[in-house]
């Protein structure tokens, strides 16, 4: 597996505060690498960074051996690169099936023959769950299918990389475990998912691996079992071993 | 051009400063805790000045005092627009277009109903002191400036007092810098709201009387000083309150001293023009106006 | 059911129609002869229409609010009534407004859509009062005391009308392809949420440099038109900050962001000016004052929304709400991190 993604020295600054200090980290093509760390650590702002809603201070960005550092989002969906949002932007006033069609007529990276858009906006809804609900207003979808449809929207730009941002977030346990074996399925249909996530559990379950980010600084990087066992992760940041080792299993749907 | 002239020139826009400061602080309140432009100022500074007129004719009351009774009736005034219109349209981090319609409406309905009572005649108000000057040095102030370059001030001081020094205006300061974590302490946003938007009406009015002071007005009057408002809060940095006096301070300097360069027929495109340049390229080192601009692509 | 936007829905082939209809209507009414004033009536509210629709494409559409698109009425006005006074024909003179405005769009629009929403819109009453006091000074066009177009008359009344009927049938039809486009689809992202509309691919500088000179053009073509009718224009009328304000308030009353809205808040405007501005020229805006607050407090969706909900509220509520669009815009939407 060769690198997609690789970021070096990133860092941003907003007034005087660093929100994200010298990063350096590499994805490999077809894994889920997930980014943890506690509220305020600078996940969001790698990542609006990397998808290109926020200009780096300073720092490299390379997709493929393209420098995309400071690329605006439209151009940076054109390669490959979408995000979906922590707390869900859907065009509220428009219906589920045209939040989709946005995404697969102005993201994509090829356009898709005429007569097949509508079938492929089916394939996407079904995939994610929301079949049925396309003539749907998206301001009327409850938070669990505004995720959904977060995720739908992203897929429709026929994504390399998929920016995951707390995904699960204020979504109950069976709701989570099926969106994490969507990504599941992604990761196996070959998209490259970067995750950031609070639920410990989600990530230690589905990440191939995991970077920690404290204070805008990475801890440490690697497998959920190195990371698990890693004493300065435990020490500076989780402060208590038992929150990492409730890792129960959670039930998964067929 | 001699240097006395131009030292008259400066006194003149360090006067005009004064009013103008207060006559933008009422935008920036609203703004800094609403996130609202109020397009209704120039509404309301008309009826402050007609207030100024109303009181002095009718009940013989000199204008420059009718402009301190200008706060409390204005706060009021603030007080019920809030209570019955503004606060049922949405608000988020920065202006919504229902709020700047509705208030945009809102300036419509209170221009022509100054139509209606006072027609569209052109008004002044005149006093003893409208005429008299005083010099020293070789500078002539008009003594009416002076004055209502002192209320402004006093003004500026009790609001700097009241912000500071009051359980209100900490609420006020705390919103202004960070709506969410002010929320999450606790304070009751709706009513601070209500009351912020009352302060700031109450200022726009006294500025409005003030002015009266110096222009002749009509129904129209407003207009030009809330573009001349819009330009300061926006050099200002849009929410800091010291800000606005250093926008006042600029906008006063390049009104007074484009009289030396600028065709007077061009002389009132100069704060639109600034208005556009300001907001286009002065962002006054607030995070909003560099975020507006990241964008860009 | 998902129907794909744009696809022939049994309601837009009846909207076909009844447009068809007027529009047939509408060309025979100089035959059947009505009086000159009905005409007059008729074709400033097909001027109005233009303008109206052509607001919403950025207003209503795409979300952006402009409080200055008289300066495309009036550039159009000017650019055809310099262009009739130097000798080109009159069709064409009015194409060249309607060019000549589209271009000052984009002038103005490369700086100021920088600007989000809120802060474009402000920024357009500068850009307004500005380029006014300007033309006031202008020695080619007259200057403040306006532009006397010196082959007026060549047009009969029924061909200023005919013209009038023409610009307002070419806004409705570009404004029915562009709301069922692709290109409308984005415009509608833009308006709902620009930052997650930029993730998924779409320009939204570019959309709205677009569809800003789109609009542009369609106003200055009705400037064009309403300059060789009047044969006088002036500074302080085609390009007043009331000229834009009225062209704000029409679409806004009627019901932003949809097709039919525009066309009742412009001729809702029309006859309501009619009917006033003789007798109390300052009550009219008055009115629309207080109807734009209550719109803004009651009905988001202006008249159009008001009869939609009249309307489902007769038939019994069943559907799902098709003009939700704009209602749901104007929920609080939070801040969002």
């Amino acid at each position: 597996m060769t690198d997609l993604l690789s970021v070096e020295g990133l860092t941003r600054h907003f007034g005087g505060i660093a929100a994200v200090v010298n990063l350096h980290f590499r994805v490999k093509e077809g894994e889920i690498f997930g980014i943890i760390g506690p509220n305020g650590a600078g996940k969001t702002t790698a990542f609006s960074m990397i998808a290109g809603s926020l200009v780096p201070t300073v720092g490299s960005i390379r997709f493929r051996d393209r420098e995309i550092g400071g690329w605006p989002s439209q151009r940076v969906v054109h390669l490959g690169i979408c995000r979906t949002h922590q707390i869900p932007r859907p065009f509220t006033g428009m219906t589920v099936y045209e939040n989709v069609e946005v995404g697969m007529r102005y993201g994509g990276r090829r356009t898709p023959p005429r007569g097949s858009i509508a079938d492929e906006i089916e394939r996407i809804l079904e995939f994610t769950g929301l079949s049925g609900w396309g003539a749907r207003p998206a301001g009327s979808l409850p938070t669990g299918n505004r995720k959904r449809l977060e995720l739908a929207r992203a897929l429709a730009t026929d994504p390399v990389v998929l920016l995951c941002d707390e995904i699960c977030g204020g979504l109950n346990p069976t709701e989570t475990a099926d969106i994490l074996s969507l990504l599941r399925r992604l990761r196996d249909g070959g998209i490259t998912i970067l995750y950031i996530e609070h639920d410990m559990r989600a990530v230690m379950r589905t990440c191939d691996r995991i970077m920690v980010l404290n204070y805008g600084e990475k801890l440490a990087e690697g497998t959920p079992e190195e990371i698990q066992d890693d004493e300065g992760v435990i020490e500076a940041y989780l402060g208590r071993r038992s929150w990492m080792g409730r890792a129960e299993p959670i039930e998964e749907r067929p | 051009m001699g240097l006395d002239d131009l030292l008259n020139l400066f006194v003149a826009a360090i006067l005009l400063a004064g009013i103008y400061t207060t006559m933008s602080i009422g935008m920036t309140v609203i703004y800094g805790v609403m996130k609202m432009v109020n397009l209704a100022h120039a509404g309301f500074m008309m009826l402050g000045a007609y207030f100024a007129l109303e009181m002095s004719e009718r009940l013989h009351i000199d204008p420059l005092v009718s402009s301190v009774l200008a706060v409390p009736v204005f706060f009021l005034l603030g007080v019920a627009t809030h209570r019955s219109m503004v606060r049922f349209v949405p608000v988020a981090d920065e202006p919504t277009l229902p709020s700047l319609l509705l208030l945009f409406g809102l300036w419509l309905v209170l221009q022509n109903v100054g139509y209606g009572v006072w027609g569209a005649d052109d008004r002044s108000i005149f006093s003893a002191l409208t005429m008299a000057t005083f010099q020293f040095k070789g500078i002539v102030v008009p003594v009416i400036r002076l004055i209502v370059f002192g209320i402004a001030l006093l003004s500026l001081v009790a609001l700097h007092l009241f912000l500071h020094h009051t359980w209100f205006g900490r609420s006020v300061r705390a919103l202004t810098q960070n709506r969410e974590a002010g929320q999450l302490a606790g304070i009751d946003t709706g009513r601070t709201a209500m009351l912020t938007f009352g302060l700031g009406i109450a200022f726009t009015g006294l500025a409005g009387a003030l002015l009266a002071n110096l222009y002749s007005f009509t129904p129209e009057f407003g207009s030009s000083f809330m573009l001349r408002s819009f330009v300061i809060t926006v050099l200002g940095g849009l929410e800091s309150f010291s800000g606005v006096a250093i926008g006042a301070v600029i906008v006063a300097l390049i009104e007074t001293f484009s009289i030396l360069v600028v065709p007077a027929s061009y002389q009132h495109a100069i704060s639109f023009i600034l208005l556009v340049v300001a907001l286009l390229v002065l962002p006054g080192g607030i995070e909003g106006l560099l975020q507006r601009w990241r964008r860009l692509g | 059911m998902t129907a794909a936007p744009g696809s022939r829905t049994p309601t837009s082939r009846t909207a076909y129609a009844v447009a068809a209809l007027a529009l047939l209507a509408f060309l025979a009414v100089p035959l059947v002869g009505i009086t000159n004033n009905a005409i007059r009536l008729l074709l400033t509210t097909f001027l109005w229409v233009t303008t109206s629709l052509a607001w919403n494409l950025l207003g209503g559409v795409t979300g952006q609010v402009s409080f200055g698109f008289a300066v495309f009425y009036g550039l159009g006005a000017y650019t055809a009534g310099l262009s009739i006074n130097g000798g080109v024909n009159p069709y064409a003179a009015i194409a060249a407004g309607g060019a000549v405005a589209a271009f000052g769009s984009l002038l103005i629009g490369l700086p100021t859509f920088r600007l989000r929403g809120p802060y474009f819109a402000i920024a357009t009453i500068g850009v307004n009062e500005a380029v006014r006091i300007v033309m006031s000074n202008l020695e080619i066009t007259g200057g403040a005391s306006g532009l006397r177009l010196l082959q007026a008359g060549r047009f009969s009344q029924a061909e200023h009308y005919y013209a009038a009927l023409g610009v307002a049938a070419l806004a409705f039809l570009v404004s029915w392809r562009v709301m069922h486009s692709t290109f409308g689809l984005a415009l509608r992202a833009i308006r709902e949420d620009q930052d997650a509309a930029a993730d998924v691919g779409v320009h939204p500088f570019r959309c709205k440099l677009a569809v800003h000179a789109l609009a542009a053009c369609l106003t200055g073509l009705a400037g064009g038109v309403f300059a060789h009718y009047s044969a006088y224009i002036h500074p302080d009328g085609v390009f007043a900050f009331a000229t834009s304000t009225s062209i704000l308030l029409m679409p806004v009353i009627g019901g932003l962001g949809t097709l039919s809205g525009p066309v009742i808040g412009a001729a809702v405007y029309s006859i309501v000016q009619e009917e006033m501005v003789v007798n109390f020229p300052q009550f009219h805006l008055l009115l629309y004052g207080a109807l734009l607050i209550l719109i803004m407090l009651f009905e988001p969706g202006g008249l159009a929304g008001l009869w939609r909900r009249l309307a489902r509220r007769l038939r019994g509520r069943n559907a799902a709400d098709p003009g939700a669009g704009i209602a749901a815009q104007q929920q609080p939407t939070g801040g969002g991190s």
